[in-house]
């Protein structure tokens, strides 16, 4: 029996010209999509103005593959989940975003943060740390459901949702305390 | 022998066809025997007390008259169970005046009984959806009542008599208003003015303005396509709608009409627009609705955004803490109130160094970090209970 052919037998190549073209696509439409932020204020008005949403925040940088191929996903599906959610970026590097990153518990990038009407809401997804997704997603309709799940959870009181994807789909990491 | 065969005979029950019965919702062949099942009899009292309370309703419009803005017309519309007709105050002047006249009418009466012998046992409650001649009669000298008050203001004034079927209009002094005889209401005035597209496009009722809410229904034929007299239709100041005035009683040089009250008074009782129910119980439910009206109150220009704090944190559910998310937030702005502390004593003692040139302090001392296995909240739980 013939081995299974290898999809991206190139794939670095592949990786490579995607993630160009990607920041290309960003660059275009960054600011027509999917607002970036950069300050603390910004964060504290898009929490408090997110009213009845799923608020999903991103905190990653943009040199980050991890966080490029996500937010290839998050733009692709903020129309789709526009009438239940909004997506918006954070800029990890910069200074004044530093207590967030602190606050959160953020190690490792990128990393989605989930709100509703200012609440929390925490995803139990298996892995170590319920509080945010780690990662990226493997598909659009991945996203989508984890953004749905939390919804209609928050729709009914549910402050911490099951993940909806199975085991496979779900990235795996270790969870340090203070690197230990 | 043979009498008692016929009386064991027992008489086959008659079906009748199969007709709806509109109180219970479903087709029946138990022909007029149906009003006496006492599922009928229970669904026939709810059904009745429902439209007994839209009644009240026109029944409060009939005691106390007000006007009705153009923009609530079609929000004020009622449902009439024994005609089967939906009443929409479409160029009515008075909130529901045309629900009252519908329910003074015979044929609604008509209606009621017929309604009340099909599927009601008893006619009592026939006069409960009835309004009266005499009730009518009230409240249209009340309406001309409150139109001769506000006289002053460009309103024309309409009587919504439909036994009279009379239109009466008063010429006022700020608005064009077009004088009409009711004595000439069927002769064919020649044409006053040059045919414009203007006249032909808005031909008939709408000619008198939009002040002047005119039912085309109740004029009788002939009266469509009259134009005006002596006044030209766009000489005065004021303006009208064509020229994007605003309507008089929104004058605040005329003055309103209408007091806040009467207005707020005629908004609650006017059908709320239906809004999407969001369940109340759904996280952070009472957050979003404080937030929503201070929302409100800063795009009206009243409240200055009250969380303008720099410290301001979200309550978020922190990985390493435990307890309630508000417990977590506190624990980080301690923690993070010790580390400004230590901060500035770094940057004094750094100062001091500078001036003093001592030997260096160390000055963070940090606290060796406990490493303990986690245990859950059971094993907790059995340890303090032992």
């Amino acid at each position: 029996m013939k081995p299974p052919k290898k999809k991206f037998e190139s794939f670095p190549f592949c990786l490579g010209l995607l993630k160009r073209q990607i920041r290309d696509h960003r660059e275009k439409m960054e600011s027509v999509l999917l607002p970036t932020l950069t300050k603390k204020e910004e964060i504290d008005r898009i929490i408090n103005n997110t009213i009845d949403k799923v608020l999903v925040l991103r905190f990653g940088r943009t040199s980050d593959e991890n966080c490029l191929l996500l937010d290839d996903i998050l733009e692709k599906s903020a129309r789709d989940v526009s009438k239940f959610a909004t997506v918006a970026l954070v800029d990890v590097d910069s200074d004044q975003v530093q207590v967030y990153v602190n606050y959160f518990d953020i190690t490792l990038f990128p990393s989605t943060v989930f709100f509703f009407n200012a609440h929390h809401m925490k995803l139990d997804s298996g892995t170590a740390d319920h509080t945010k997704w780690v990662g990226k997603f493997h598909e659009k309709q991945d996203f989508i459901d984890v953004v749905e799940v939390i919804f209609r959870g928050a729709m009914k009181g549910k402050m911490i949702v099951h993940c909806p994807l199975p085991p496979e789909r779900i990235p795996k990491f270790q969870l340090l305390y203070k690197d230990v | 022998m043979e009498e008692k065969k016929t009386k064991a005979k027992k008489k086959p029950s008659k079906k009748s066809e199969f007709e709806l019965c509109k109180v219970c919702r479903f087709h029946h062949d138990q022909g007029p025997r149906h009003k006496y099942f006492p599922r009928h009899k229970e669904l026939l009292s709810a059904f009745l007390n429902r439209f007994r309370s839209k009644i009240a309703d026109v029944r409060f419009f009939l005691k106390n008259p007000s006007f009705l803005r153009p923009q609530e017309e079609s929000q004020n519309r009622v449902w009439c169970v024994f005609c089967d007709e939906d009443i929409v105050e479409l160029g009515s002047s008075f909130a529901c005046s045309k629900a009252i006249n519908h329910f003074a009418s015979s044929e609604h009466h008509k209606n009621v009984k017929q309604f009340l012998w099909k599927h009601g046992p008893s006619m009592d409650c026939a006069d409960d959806f009835k309004i009266s001649d005499a009730d009518v009669a009230k409240w249209v000298r009340k309406c001309t009542a409150l139109g001769n008050k506000d006289a002053s203001s460009c309103r024309g004034q309409l009587s919504s008599d439909i036994h009279n079927n009379k239109l009466e209009f008063e010429r006022t002094e700020k608005v064009q208003t077009h004088y009409i005889n009711p004595n000439d209401l069927n002769d064919v005035k020649p044409l006053l003015y040059n045919t414009n597209e203007y006249q032909i496009s808005h031909s008939g009722v709408t000619h008198y303005g939009s002040h002047l809410n005119v039912d085309a229904s109740h004029l009788p034929p002939g009266v469509i396509g009259m134009t005006s007299n002596s006044s030209s239709l766009y000489g005065d100041s004021t303006g009208n709608v064509h020229t994007g005035a605003p309507p008089p009683w929104l004058n605040p040089n005329g003055g309103n009409i209408y007091n806040q009250s009467d207005i707020t008074k005629v908004q609650e009782k006017l059908p709320a627009k239906t809004t999407s129910k969001l369940n109340p119980h759904r996280v952070g439910a009472a957050w979003a609705e404080r937030r929503k009206i201070e929302m409100e109150m800063e795009k009206r220009g009243l409240a200055v955004n009250i969380n303008t704090d720099a410290d301001w944190l979200p309550n978020f559910g922190r990985v390493w803490q435990s307890g309630t998310r508000k417990d977590s937030r506190k624990e980080f702005e301690k923690e993070k109130r010790k580390l400004v502390v230590t901060a500035e004593s770094i940057s004094m003692e750094s100062e001091e160094r500078k001036l003093v040139k001592t030997e260096s302090i160390s000055v963070e001392s940090e606290e060796p970090v406990q490493i303990q296995p986690y245990v859950s909240k059971r094993a907790r739980a059995m340890k303090s209970g032992e």
